[in-house]
């Protein structure tokens, strides 16, 4: 379950505005062999991405009472600074049940904005465990490291 | 309404020339724009273009009588206030306009006070009518944005503090952990999981009562709302060393609603069968489609629940309690462990508002088995959003 010792620790960049959910998460990662770093807002994430280089991205998706976790994700994805974060693995997390890109199918095409994961708050540990480890060991392989 | 200078609008619709002017001259005079019409079908014609506040009419004319005009107007806006006159009044005339909408009655000949004194008292009414309809508008609004406000402010701290206990359940697993402490977030864990659900049931009442359920039907598969149940309360169960069990058909089981009611009407039977069983018992959720029907069974193996009761389950706030004295709990059928008495009856509402039904069969010592039947949902996706309002 804990993070390869032989390699460097993997990273976590978890963007959030929410401080409980913060806390609670990074005492939990960090148990597990995790190194997190925390960011407020979707511009504070974006801009740590370079700097810290994370493995994967817990995303809030309702920041400041708005979709902007889908800004962050949207960015990731389509923006030509950030190519090299493309393949990212994503995990999207929520309070709401329904993911919202399910409320929006209604109304057409949603591809954009489709979440690869995504997670309801609280998070339930043992299956947020499991896909965290294994979207950032499927990246690893893959990935240059220094 | 008003004009466009402000005036309140009067439409009079009388076949007596000499009376129409007359009432004209008075009502133009009070300030107010007036039309008027020598028939009644010309009348409602302008009743609906001009929405009027007020309308004169005569009881007795040629072609549409008063009696129909009346009846018509009330049924295009009951907030219009209607005016009777006539030369032939009766106590059973006057009874007969007035049961269908008219406000008041004036006898001809008469005095223009006696018109501007009804005209007046009628608007005056007309103004208080509208007044408390924007009130229980604004009453309705309000009622509605205090329940997404307060759940939403009650439900941000709750995941907050499910998400430290389950944290420090499993931080605490991994390394040999004191057993009392243990204990206390698994106690913690459920008392707010307990709470998350009351406010989940409340949600769901305000939904029922405001009918809105009505409105947002979605296609929603039983199934995958059983499985994700029985997933999410495993480990309340397997704290009691008690079996979660499903058995349902191939094929799905969708119904038609709004997706959180039905959620709570089956989360509620699974968390009572539950917290209502004995250590080491078994729920079992069961679940199949007969013809235009959906049925879903859940079955404890709890100590059962006394025949005289089982109709009184579904009552508000009606709770089950111990009985004192004689025999213990556990054996006396009476179940030891309350809730909050919102939880059937709001299954029941559900149960009802989507067209179906719920009852119960309980056997003493063994168990009991709730079941919810609910029409099945037969169009396909596609049929139905195109049916959803947004």
């Amino acid at each position: 379950m804990t993070a390869d010792a032989d390699s460097k620790p993997l990273r976590v960049l978890i963007i959030d505005d929410d401080e409980d959910f913060k806390a609670s998460v990074r005492v939990l990662l960090e148990g597990q062999g995790y190194t997190v770093f925390a960011a407020d807002s979707a511009r504070e994430g974006l801009a740590a991405l370079a700097t810290y280089e994370p493995d994967a991205i817990l995303l809030d998706v309702m920041m400041e009472d708005d979709f902007a976790g889908y800004g962050v994700s949207q960015a990731i994805r389509h923006k030509e600074e950030l190519a090299r974060f493309r393949t990212l693995p994503i995990i999207m997390v929520s309070s709401v049940p329904v993911s919202p890109d399910e409320r929006f199918a209604m109304s057409g095409d949603v591809g954009m904005i489709r979440p690869d994961i995504y997670l309801t708050k609280p998070l339930n540990i043992p299956e947020f465990l499991g896909i965290l480890s294994q979207a950032t060991r499927q990246r690893r392989p893959g990935q240059a490291t220094a | 309404m008003t004009d466009l200078a402000g005036r309140e609008i009067v439409v009079v619709i009388d076949d007596d020339h000499a009376m129409r002017l007359s009432c004209e001259k008075i009502l133009l005079r009070m300030g107010f724009h007036v039309e008027s019409f020598d028939n009644g079908a010309l009348g409602l014609d302008a009743v609906t273009r001009l929405k009027p506040s007020l309308v004169v009419v005569d009881l007795k004319m040629p072609g549409l009588g008063g009696m129909e005009v009346i009846a018509r107007v009330h049924a295009i806006d009951a907030d219009i206030v209607i005016v009777v006159i006539t030369g032939y009044a009766t106590i059973d005339t006057a009874v007969e306009a007035m049961r269908n909408g008219a406000y008041d009655f004036l006898p001809k000949p008469f005095m223009p006070d006696a018109l501007r004194l009804i005209v007046n008292r009628g608007l005056e009414r007309r103004r208080l009518a509208l007044e408390s309809h924007r009130h229980e508008q604004e009453r309705e609004m309000l009622k509605r944005r205090l329940v997404t406000f307060v759940s939403h402010q009650l439900q941000t701290p709750l995941v907050a503090i499910h998400q430290y206990l389950d944290v420090l359940r499993h931080v605490g697993c991994e390394e040999a952990v004191d057993p009392q402490r243990l204990e206390w977030i698994n106690r913690g864990l459920r008392r707010t999981e307990d709470m998350q659900r009351l406010i989940r049931n409340w949600l769901a009442l305000s939904k029922v009562e405001s009918q809105c359920l009505a409105v947002r039907r979605e296609r929603v598969d039983l199934k995958c709302v059983i499985s994700d149940l029985l997933e999410t309360y495993g480990k309340l169960a397997s704290a009691d060393r008690i079996t979660l069990e499903s058995r349902l058909p191939e094929d799905a089981c969708c119904v038609s609603g709004d997706p959180d009611c039905i959620c709570a009407l089956i989360d509620n039977l699974v968390t009572n069968a539950i917290k209502y069983n004995r250590p080491g018992g078994r729920v079992t959720v069961s679940g199949e489609r007969f013809g235009a029907e959906v049925t879903i069974r859940v079955s404890d193996t709890g100590v059962g629940i006394a025949g005289d009761l089982l109709p009184r389950l579904f009552e508000e706030f009606f709770r089950v309690e111990p009985t004192a004295g004689d025999s213990p709990p556990a054996e006396s059928g009476r179940l030891k462990r309350t809730g909050s008495g919102l939880g059937l009856p709001i299954c029941r509402r559900i149960a009802t508002e989507l067209g179906g039904s719920i009852g119960v069969e309980s056997t003493l010592g063994v168990g009991s088995t709730f079941w919810v039947r609910l029409p099945a949902c037969r169009g396909v996706l596609k049929d139905l959003s195109a049916t959803a309002t947004p």
